[in-house]
């Protein structure tokens, strides 16, 4: 049988060299990348069978990797390995699609198995709608974050519970948290100036501060 | 559209009227239980819109709150609410199918935005079957917890994670770790001995 291939994305090098380490002696196929954006583009464009991503990294978040992966590929399981757990960064890893949650440092058992049992679930999992379908609730989310600056910050500052209210797939939250203007536009067409220089902001001060 | 209904279990009378009180403000109807089971009971009677439980309560916990409404009601949104947050429980609580989970004390607004939004994902959803259709995976898991203490000792300290690696639905999950021996034998049938103790065991073991 060929071997399953797992991409890892993590900003520390031991992490890594760790991790395939590992993975490798249980008897799968271990790229890494220690950019977030271009271990994005090798999820997407490669044949992986699952991602492992940090959490916190430099240039793009974790969710971010979570939203692009997914959303090109809602099936691929995603487990998230961190350092800086809390009960809320997990709640909205799940509730967004995450597979499965692993804090560090962990033992090789604890991964090994970790991936196996992630493997397993994904087989199971419902798949998420990877456009937009409530094209209402978008257009009011932009109106009111280009129009309150209270609305704007609090978006920055607390991330998803802000928009916890809207009736948003995760997909949808992702897209907005990470101020993804040409994905929102790909749907709902060209957006009005100050609504696109509002999220074109968000991008640039970045890095929707959503886990 | 009629005001949506909230049912609230929490064995704490002051957060009980706590939560009444926010919930009553933003246009809930709030019915409550102070015990487990008779919150159970009343999600079994009544079709709310979304019941939110506490996890340790004097009778049973949040865990056997989440498999009894869900069993009842598949379709209704559990959201777990707790004085004694763990990242694992956090993680098992979502694993096993409940809507959010939530930390005490929780402020007003922030209570509001995760039950709607728990509301709004529901919208529409089935929720999964309440019956056991792995027979074959479940009956593996408890003659491996029969013979395999360290097995046993694991779904004990880490509960349903360690049954990721089988083929079992949310529901085949709930009922193995709370041992529920009369569900379980309604599918399988009637289980040997050993296999009855070692679920009846579990019935007993804390969980979260």
């Amino acid at each position: 049988m060929e071997k399953r291939k797992i991409l890892v994305i993590d900003d520390e090098q031991i992490v890594l060299s760790s991790v395939k380490k590992i993975l490798t002696e249980a008897g799968y196929d271990v790229d890494t990348h220690i950019r977030p954006g271009g271990g994005i583009y090798l999820a997407v464009y490669k044949d992986y069978d699952m991602v492992l991503t940090d959490l916190r990294m430099p240039d793009v978040e974790g969710l971010t990797v979570l939203r692009d992966i997914k959303r090109h590929k809602p099936d691929m399981p995603v487990i998230i390995i961190t350092g800086y757990a809390s009960v809320d960064s997990v709640v909205t890893a799940m509730k967004l699609g995450a597979t499965d949650y692993l804090e560090k440092p962990f033992t090789p058992e604890q991964l090994v198995e970790k991936v196996e049992k992630g493997f397993e679930k994904a087989k199971a999992a419902p798949r998420e709608e990877q456009t937009i379908v409530n094209r209402k609730e978008v257009q009011k989310i932009l109106k009111k974050g280009a129009s309150e600056p209270d609305f704007a910050h609090r978006l920055f500052t607390e991330g998803p519970s802000t928009l916890s209210r809207y009736n948003l797939t995760a997909a949808e939250k992702l897209a907005i948290l990470t101020a993804d203007v040409q994905w929102i536009e790909d749907q709902l067409g060209t957006l009005p100036p100050e609504q696109k220089l509002w999220l074109e902001k968000r991008a640039a001060n970045g890095k929707a501060k959503a886990l | 559209m009629g005001k949506a209904k909230i049912l609230v279990i929490d064995d704490e009378k002051i957060v009980v009227a706590s939560l009444r009180k926010v919930l009553e403000s933003e246009g809930f109807q709030v019915d409550e239980a102070l015990r487990g089971r008779e919150g159970i009971k009343m999600a079994e009677k009544k079709p709310y819109d979304l019941v939110i439980t506490d996890i340790r309560m004097p009778d049973v916990g949040g865990l056997l709150v989440l498999r009894d409404v869900k069993r009842a009601r598949p379709s209704v949104p559990v959201v777990i609410l707790t004085g004694y947050a763990t990242i694992s429980s956090a993680l098992q609580a979502m694993k096993l199918g409940a809507a959010d989970y939530l930390e005490k004390p929780v402020a007003p607004d922030e209570l509001i935005a995760r039950i709607s939004a728990a509301m709004d994902a529901a919208r529409g959803r089935a929720g999964e079957n309440q019956v056991i259709t792995n027979q074959e995976e479940v009956r593996k898991v408890i003659r491996r917890g029969i013979s395999d203490a360290e097995f046993t000792r694991r779904l004990l300290y880490e509960g349903s994670d360690l049954l990721d690696g089988y083929d079992l639905t949310i529901p085949e999950k709930l009922a193995i770790i709370t041992g529920d021996v009369p569900f379980i034998e309604s599918f399988l049938g009637g289980l040997a001995n050993d296999e009855r103790q070692w679920l009846m065991a579990r019935a007993g073991a804390e969980v979260w």
